[in-house]
């Protein structure tokens, strides 16, 4: 497993709050800026949406990349970062 | 017959996932647009395996009449050709590759060989209908990168004894 980085420590670390979207591992300053463009200006409307998607990997991951254009990589590193988050919080 | 997606209710759409057997959550206003992606995908490929000729081996209604339809086998193709034109028709575009098996299945209504194909058409057909370059060609071209590589190696000058040059 590759290690996780210092962004989704610091997001998996407590309650997302009232964080903004960039906060989120996998998603920089131009996914974020789509994903505000279309809505998606929190971490929890984003989360929002992994939650009505089941928290499905592999539908997370298509809806992500149908959104924002987020690529295999950032992908994986936005579901992970929140699975973990819902695993400690949710 | 095209059917328009974002005509379709939130539970219509829910149905249409269920039948194609799409992994889904609830159909809402942010995830609608995701699931009729998908379902436009899945139907896609439906109409793709519902135009593509079925290999004789899935037919098995015709395996009763296996005994009888020998009398009645075509003369064009005969059991101990099918193989080589199998192998031929490997090497066409796919395009041909449907043509020929489009004509080949016309013509063998009752499918005789259809038991003695067993499970080899499929596969081989399927991948041989994704190859853009043909294998012959693929073999020749690394032949000739091989030849290139024992060219140089044979050409290359022998190492010095002594590695290192006394200097004078």
């Amino acid at each position: 497993m590759s290690s996780t980085s210092q962004k989704h420590k610091d997001f998996v670390a407590e309650p997302m709050g009232e964080k903004l979207v960039m906060a989120l591992a996998g998603i920089g300053e131009v996914l974020g800026k789509r994903l505000e463009e279309k809505g998606f200006d929190k971490a929890y409307v984003v989360l929002g949406q992994f939650l009505v998607l089941k928290k499905d990997e592999e539908l997370f991951r298509d809806w992500l990349k149908d959104t924002c254009g987020a690529n295999v990589k950032q992908q994986g590193d936005c579901y992970g970062c929140l699975r973990e988050w819902c695993d400690s919080f949710l | 017959m095209s059917v328009i997606l974002s005509n379709k209710s939130d539970d219509e759409i829910r149905w249409m996932l269920e039948d194609y057997g799409i992994k889904h959550g609830p159909v809402v206003g942010s995830t609608r647009q995701l699931y009729e992606r998908k379902l436009r995908e899945a139907m896609a490929i439906e109409k793709k395996a519902r135009l593509r000729p079925r290999p004789p081996s899935e037919r098995t209604f015709y395996r009763e009449e296996e005994e009888i339809t020998y009398v009645h086998r075509q003369p064009r193709f005969r059991d101990e050709d099918f193989h080589e034109r199998q192998w031929k028709y490997r090497e066409m575009d796919a395009v041909d590759d449907y043509i020929a098996q489009a004509t080949h299945r016309n013509m063998t209504q009752s499918a005789p060989a259809a038991s003695r194909w067993g499970t080899a058409p499929p596969a081989p057909e399927e991948k041989s209908s994704s190859r853009r370059i043909p294998v012959w060609v693929q073999f020749l071209v690394f032949l000739l990168f091989i030849a290139l590589l024992f060219f140089i190696f044979t050409n290359m000058e022998p190492a010095e004894s002594v590695p290192f040059k006394r200097i004078n």
